[in-house]
């Protein structure tokens, strides 16, 4: 166990002080679902300030990963820790991008309404919204550039003004630590950009993002750490150190031609 | 026709009064189990509740309240267990599982009903379907100034207390967790992500639900449960984008299919001629769906036709062609 980690992390080996300063800390994570294994004993700390890309084939359990570290899906093992402390005492830390698809966009709530939600957590329980919040929501949404779609009924708007909504729900959390599941799939070039800027400006505002990328071609570009799995973790650091052809290989098996590989480790390591 | 103001207040405002209650505290929660695609929730409580209804009141031999509506309470939740573990051992989807459960449920209410002889007293399966809205009757009501006499509150009919109680609860819910059951409706993941977990105010949702259904099933009879539960909602969504304009719509239609089903139920055929009434519960569930129906088509945004018109009023096309 200790040396699987060792092995996984040349440069760092998880001690516990280590652990309680990290953004993220994930020790033999393991997820099952209808008894097949979807993620298996990953570890994983997450860097401060870092942009992480998490990539992987297609069932590599990337979003699983996810959602086991923000505890909305049962695990079969592993501690997780945020900032030191359970991920249940630290949620007002951490700020979530679901995958667009996982909500009805066809629900009675306009652009602003789902900013809002962002402030949710901080107003808490019972306290009703008020029109400040509306005011500070209106702020975040003008961040993505979409104030003036604020009063538009989300399925009226396209797929890329839809995630920069919810990259503007995520702003409003104010958190530390945010997760994104795939906020870059089936958007605009407009929104591409829109989200690179959001990301740089969380990164110079020291906080960590986490975020699942299927695109290995602009990995590299984006992010600046990654984690590479395949339902067993396969390799985690430096975007250099880990984009390798050989770490990229053992992921992907033989999905990625030998031209493609050397390409996008020249890019990595650049 | 002549109508007595004292028969109209002692027969046919009671019976109103039912109604709109019923339609209120059923259509409320109904807006979030149509926007959580669980509008089958509804149709399954309304059936599940029967036995329930039944095996409390043969335990403690009362028409109240609380033993009803703890029986009822009992029923939802080992259907809840058995749709849970239909699913998990069959691998039966989830529709599919719940259909299973709440008919059976259902039977095995009629079944009890029918064998133990607690049918006929008060209970019996043609009252489980169409409630007793038109034997609602609130004597001691001669004047309209008599309804706020302690009198006439002591003869109050205990089915519109029960109801009034109810929808007012449901009413206090509603309005003070809107905001947790707004993000948890949308956004499950997120709602839970954020501190608000998602599967406690559903399950929070599935007892507002199931205590609505036993409220109002003794009164109007499962149809127009299952009807209020989803017609007043989904015919709210036609008209607005908005969720606090949709919940106040959707009681704004559940009050007008609930007094326009029963004034037409009552009174409709005498005004052609025919000396009997039509079935309350039934008239008011057809109203609803006529409702829907009109919704459907003339809505401005949701609507066929509203959106034909609105869609060429924007093209910029001359209306007569």
């Amino acid at each position: 166990m200790i040396a699987k980690l060792l092995k996984l992390q040349p440069n760092k080996s998880l001690t516990s002080e280590e652990a309680k300063r990290a953004p993220l800390a994930i020790e033999g994570l393991s997820v099952s679902y209808h008894h097949k294994p979807v993620v298996w004993d990953l570890s994983f700390v997450a860097p401060e300030k870092g942009l992480v890309a998490v990539v992987g084939p297609n069932g590599a359990g990337k979003s699983t990963f996810i959602k086991a570290a923000l505890g909305l899906i049962p695990k079969l093992s592993g501690e997780i820790t945020v900032y030191g402390k359970p991920v249940d005492q630290q949620r007002k830390l951490i700020g979530y991008v679901p995958q667009r698809g996982s909500v009805d966009w066809d629900f009675p709530a306009s652009a602003l309404d789902v900013v809002t939600m962002g402030l949710y957590g901080k107003v808490g329980w019972l306290r009703p919204i008020r029109k400040s919040h509306k005011q500070e929501a209106l702020s975040y949404l003008d961040k993505v550039g979409m104030a003036d779609f604020a009063d538009r009924q989300i399925g009226q708007l396209s797929g890329g003004q839809q995630q920069r909504v919810f990259l503007a729900r995520a702003l409003a959390q104010d958190a530390l630590l945010y997760f994104m599941d795939e906020p870059f799939v089936g958007v605009d070039a407009a929104t591409e950009r829109a989200i690179i800027n959001v990301l740089k400006k969380l990164k110079d505002q020291g906080k960590t993002v986490i975020c699942v990328h299927h695109d290995l071609q602009s990995a590299p570009d984006y992010f600046d750490h990654a984690l590479i799995l395949n339902v067993r973790p396969v390799a985690s650091g430096p975007m250099a150190e880990t984009f390798t052809s050989e770490n990229l290989q053992r992921a992907y098996g033989g999905r990625l031609a030998p031209s493609e590989l050397s390409g996008l480790v020249a890019m990595a390591s650049e | 026709m002549d109508l007595p103001l004292a028969d109209f207040l002692q027969i046919d405002f009671p019976a109103l009064l039912v109604a709109c209650l019923a339609g209120l505290c059923c259509g409320l929660p109904g807006n979030f189990l149509v926007l959580r695609k669980q509008s089958l929730i509804g149709d399954a409580m309304s059936h599940v509740v029967l036995p329930g209804i039944v095996v409390g009141y043969l335990l403690s031999g009362t028409l109240d309240t609380i033993p009803m509506l703890l029986g009822a309470l009992g029923a939802a939740l080992i259907s809840a267990l058995l749709i849970e573990l239909i699913r998990r051992l069959g691998n039966v989807e989830p529709g599919a599982a719940m259909g299973v459960v709440f008919t059976s449920m259902f039977a095995l209410g009629v079944l009890i009903l029918e064998q133990t002889g607690a049918s006929g007293v008060h209970l019996d399966v043609e009252h489980a379907l169409y409630g007793n809205l038109e034997s609602t009757l609130w004597f001691g009501l001669n004047n309209w100034s008599d309804i706020l006499s302690t009198d006439a509150f002591e003869q109050m009919p205990g089915s519109i207390r029960r109801l009034g109680l109810v929808t007012l609860a449901v009413f206090f819910v509603i309005v003070i967790f809107f905001k947790e059951l707004k993000l948890s409706t949308f956004d499950p993941a997120m709602a839970t992500s954020l501190g608000f977990n998602a599967k406690y105010i559903s399950i929070g949702l599935i007892i507002v639900t199931a205590t609505s259904a036993v409220a109002a099933f003794d009164a109007v009879g499962s149809i127009l449960v299952i009807a209020m539960f989803i017609c007043p909602a989904a015919t709210a969504r036609m008209w607005t984008d908005r969720l606090s304009s949709q919940l106040l719509l959707s009681a704004v239609f559940a009050l007008l299919s609930g007094s326009l089903g029963y004034l037409v139920a009552a009174f409709g055929p005498f005004l052609l001629g025919a000396d009997y009434a039509l079935n309350a519960a039934g008239m008011i569930a057809v109203i609803a769906c006529v409702l829907q129906g009109i919704s459907m088509v003339f809505a401005p945004n949701h609507g066929t036709f509203g959106r034909f018109l609105k869609q060429r009023k924007a093209m910029q096309l001359p209306t007569s062609v």
